[in-house]
């Protein structure tokens, strides 16, 4: 008992350095989903098949392989990195990818009428997309960017494994000092991601319901 | 005794009145036609009928059967009374054939080559005898509502229900659909049907019933309910209709 | 190893799935509820940390705790089958969800039984509207295998990670073993896709 209550600070501020991870991630992914989602929805074929390629290897490879390549695999190609950099590098490229998907989809499931009616209007092909179409699509991608988030605080889990003192690690410590309080620590961090994430896919899926 | 006997049913979704005291009786061999407007309760009054609708209160008697009855099981009911629906619902991932043996099949407990004897001749019967094996997205809207109609007679029904059997068709194939309506009536199946189609209800009906916001309007025999109606509501109706 | 446990996972993923579906469904209360407990739970919550759980906390529960305690690859795969199978659960319901309503009206006008009208008409369509979503989920389970080198089984990765420790090369080992994944990850995805060009209606 005594040692799970030593144990209470170190798992808080372990859940802070999951938010942070998390947060600076999703910031990194959105960025990067609406950059390359926006110039995969105009880009001609020729052009759209490398972002494509690139898309689908950072969807393809597992999280954990990216995360240990930035960490172990760069400093000997001369980089050095940081642990929490790294992971959050890896989560935010990973995350990146799945986004810029969203972003795609929302874009070219606006009908085409309504690019035409702008065109029509005599509005360029940058001020349709951004007068007309991205504040469409913004609501399409409101859902899934909210699924995403829930899926980047659960992902930020493997941080853990690259030494970052987040959730997880400070219930790895915890337990390394007193094998005894495994139980109810562990206990307590999986009850802390379902209370963090339950409310975010929850939300998730109220307004897709709401936004159809 | 008439084939279907409804008395006094009522039936309400929420607050919402659909059906207020419905009489309704229907001979054997006749064939029933109810007409209204959208809104008016047509549908819920053949869901009753199979009660895939329960009903809040008074009596449906099928071919001696209460649907009321709690000792009388869905089976029972359903095997005695074919439905044909609006949309047609063809079950999308079988063959023409297999939608028309399943019911024979896993309900009155045919055997395969029994069930698959019975959906040939029935398939020739609605025209499509060289359909048998193709899926429903391979078949246009007319031939789909004929696999349904099949599907339906295969349980050997005593009471037929079409529920807008024409209503999803392009107006230049309805006229399939409708050819073999007219057949099994003049084959005297007994049939209630839900339509917008003036001139199959003058020819083929029995009797004409007019519905509207829940209660039953006027019902008369073709001849007289298309030539003299009696009620305001019915005139009004059948002047924007015809 | 690794396809060991993919294998172990998919598998008990799915009866997962295909049972707590079923329970979403069925008109027992208690059942439903506790399939939607059990589904929200385990989809919300990290793998890795279920995994670390059923290794590292159940022995310790008090009385029957020293007869779980299970082998690494065990602890792995089940973890993975749980959040995997919760997953399962919910796409399957979904899928359920999304058969037109007119569909089990028609059957039920046949007079089939709800048993029959979920096992000849439901259930088929629901697999075939549920098919990519489920393919997701198997790759995602296959990349999630990774996972299980933390706690000291030697998957595909797990190996990479032990040579690095003794010589050092890592980048690109790891590349390699990245792309090793990649390629398995395209091939179940052309699967996946097969299949579903197989099932589709018509
Ligand atoms: N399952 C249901 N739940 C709630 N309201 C329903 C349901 N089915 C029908 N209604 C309502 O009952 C009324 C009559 O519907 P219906 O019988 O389908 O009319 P019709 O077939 O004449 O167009 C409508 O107001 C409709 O909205
Ligand atoms: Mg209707």
């Amino acid at each position: 008992m005594h040692s799970y209550l030593v144990a209470i600070p170190s798992l808080v501020r372990g859940l802070g350095t999951t938010f942070e991870l998390a947060i600076a991630a999703m910031a990194c992914a959105v960025a990067l989903g609406f950059v390359l989602g926006t110039l995969r929805s105009m880009a001609p074929r020729a052009l759209d098949l490398p972002l494509l390629g690139i898309v689908e290897f950072f969807r393809g490879i597992p999280l954990l392989v990216l995360m240990y390549f930035l960490f172990f695999g760069l400093p000997q190609l001369g980089l050095r990195t940081s642990n929490n950099a790294a992971a959050i590098a890896a989560l935010a490229v990973y995350a990146g990818a799945l986004a810029s998907e969203i972003v795609r989809g929302a874009i070219v499931s606006i009908p085409l009428g309504q690019t035409e009616a702008a065109a029509a209007l005599g509005l360029g092909r940058f001020a349709i997309l951004r007068l007309v179409v991205i504040p469409q699509a913004l609501r399409r991608m409101l859902p899934p960017f909210v699924a995403l988030f829930a899926l980047i605080v659960e992902s930020s889990s493997l941080a853990a494994l690259i030494d970052v003192t987040d959730l997880l690690q400070a219930a790895r410590q915890n337990v390394e000092r007193d094998p005894d309080v495994a139980l109810p620590i562990y206990l307590t961090v999986l009850v802390a991601y379902f209370v963090v994430n339950y409310p975010i896919s929850l939300a998730s899926q109220r307004l897709e319901k709401r936004l159809t | 005794m008439p084939m279907l006997e409804m008395s006094g049913v009522r039936k309400a979704f929420g607050q919402n009145e659909v059906l207020k005291d419905i009489n309704l009786s229907v001979e054997r061999g006749d064939v029933c036609c109810i007409i209204g407007p959208s809104g008016s309760g047509k549908s819920t009054i053949l869901r009753c009928i199979n009660r895939l609708v329960p009903i809040d209160g008074g009596t449906i008697v099928i071919d001696g059967l209460s649907v009321t009855d709690p000792a009388v099981r869905d089976v029972d009911l359903r095997r005695r009374v074919g439905m044909v629906f609006q949309q047609f619902n063809l079950f999308p991932h079988m063959t023409a054939r297999e939608n028309v043996t399943l019911g024979p099949r896993k309900v009155l407990g045919l055997a395969q080559a029994d069930a698959d004897d019975r959906a040939r001749a029935l398939l020739a019967k609605v025209g499509l005898a060289d359909k048998a094996e193709s899926r429903p997205s391979q078949l246009s809207g007319g031939q789909q509502q004929r696999v349904a109609i099949a599907r339906a007679l295969a349980m050997g029904p005593k009471v037929m229900l079409f529920d807008e059997a024409t209503s999803a068709l392009d107006p230049e194939i309805t006229g399939e659909v409708l050819a073999v309506m007219k057949q099994l009536a003049l084959e005297h199946t007994t049939m209630i049907c839900v339509t917008h189609e003036m001139g199959f209800a003058r020819e083929v009906a029995s009797n004409v019933v007019f519905m509207d916001a829940g209660v039953i309007v006027e019902s008369n025999p073709p001849g007289a309910f298309f030539g003299a109606p009696q009620m305001e509501r019915t005139k009004s109706f059948l002047s924007k209709v015809l | 190893m690794t396809l060991e446990i993919a294998f172990f996972g998919v598998i008990g993923a799915l009866v997962v799935g295909t049972i707590g579906a079923a329970m979403r469904i069925s008109p027992a209360a208690p059942a439903r509820a506790a399939a939607t407990a059990f589904t929200e739970f385990f989809r919300n919550t990290p793998p890795l940390v279920q995994i670390y759980f059923l290794a590292f906390a159940l022995p310790k529960l008090p009385g029957i705790g020293p007869h779980l305690i299970l082998p690494a690859v065990v602890a792995a795969t089940l973890g993975l089958v749980l959040h995997q199978g919760a997953i399962n659960v919910e796409i399957l319901r979904a899928g359920l969800q999304a058969v037109p309503e007119g569909q089990r009206e028609a059957a039920a006008a046949l007079g089939l039984s709800r048993l029959d009208q979920l096992r000849y008409v439901l259930v088929p369509q629901a697999v075939r509207i549920s098919l990519p979503a489920l393919g997701n989920n198997v790759i995602s389970l296959f990349k999630n295998t990774t996972l299980v080198s933390s706690i000291g089984v030697l998957d595909l990765f797990g190996e990479a990670n032990d040579v690095i420790a003794q010589i050092l090369v890592s980048a690109e080992l790891f590349l390699t073993v990245g792309v090793v994944y990649l390629i398995c990850v395209t091939l179940l995805g052309t699967l996946f896709r097969a299949l579903e060009k197989r099932l589709a209606f018509g």
